[in-house]
């Protein structure tokens, strides 16, 4: 095996796995996210693993709109700025 | 093509600090969400923040991502709120001790949490199932998944390893897909059918 650095190494499905997560986040480097595709084309399971992240991923994401700073808070913040916007 | 390459962005006044800080309201109250158990504590940590924020505002480099300079605030706030109460054990062994009772539960979430991750209405349950995981793992999820933060930000703000970040991520999710599963079989979302039972 070389330790040669190979950009379309072929992953297998332990490989493909651990990079799953650094892909959804996109923290992975170009090749990487190429080999890592290249191996969720043409495998079933790990295909539907990345999928049920991803939508996994997207729900947490969703999940902002559902959690807003209360307006009681809001005006306290603000207030915050009262004495010092007149100083200035 | 002959203009000179800005070098820094124009310093900003301090009315143009506030009002940028200001769009990052809803995202630091979520993050002291993620830190506090209490709401009344998040609240202070957001007045805390804001607080601090506009006293020290001139350190603020303009062009760089003010949440990220924000939730560095929010979590030392935090910290130091938490030394003047009782100080909270972290459960960080929690996720490793039940890790092969999640083995065992993987398909029976992933079984029930997919045919309801498009619903629109899954808000509300996925902020309740985020409420009930250790501080650790969920403040690394809403600063990644919510709030968008590379890892390297989530790092930097939760002063630990990017390679802590990607553990806590990990387990964090797993802990997240199992209370949501729960929730949503709990509040009928899920039918028993359609979930079976987790082993
Ligand atoms: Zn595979």
């Amino acid at each position: 095996m070389s330790t040669m650095p190979e950009p379309h190494r072929a992953l297998d499905c332990d490989g493909a796995f651990a990079r799953l997560f650094d892909f959804l986040d996109k923290e992975l480097d170009a090749a990487t996210e190429s080999a890592l595709l290249a191996h969720v084309q043409h495998c079933r399971s790990c295909f539907d693993q990345a999928e049920f992240e991803r939508r996994f991923k997207a729900a947490v994401a969703e999940s902002r709109s559902a959690q807003r700073c209360p307006d009681a808070l809001r005006q306290r913040v603000i207030a915050l700025l009262g004495p010092q916007r007149e100083a200035t | 093509m002959n203009e000179p390459a800005p070098v820094a962005p124009a310093p900003l006044t301090h009315d143009a600090f506030s009002a940028l800080a200001l769009t990052a309201l809803d995202d630091v109250y979520r993050f002291a969400r993620s830190l506090t158990r209490d709401a009344s504590d998040a609240e202070d940590v957001v007045q805390e923040t804001y607080l601090r924020a506009f006293r020290s505002w001139t350190t603020f480099q303009p062009g760089t991502d003010v949440r990220r300079w924000l939730f560095t605030i929010a979590r030392n706030a935090f910290l130091r709120s938490r030394e003047r109460g009782q100080r909270e054990v972290i459960l960080d062994d929690e996720g490793a001790a039940a890790a092969d009772a999640e083995q065992a539960q993987e398909a029976w979430v992933r079984g029930g949490l997919d045919p309801i991750l498009d619903r629109t209405d899954l808000g509300p349950a996925i902020v309740a199932a985020l409420a009930e995981l250790p501080e650790v793992y969920r403040s690394a999820v809403v600063l990644v998944d919510l709030e968008d933060q590379p890892y390297e930000a989530a790092a930097e703000v939760l002063g630990i390893p990017v390679g802590t970040v990607r553990s806590r991520l990990f387990r964090g999710r797993k802990l997240l897909q199992q209370r949501l599963a729960q929730h949503a079989r709990d509040a009928g979302i899920i039918p028993d059918r359609a979930a079976g039972s987790p082993v």
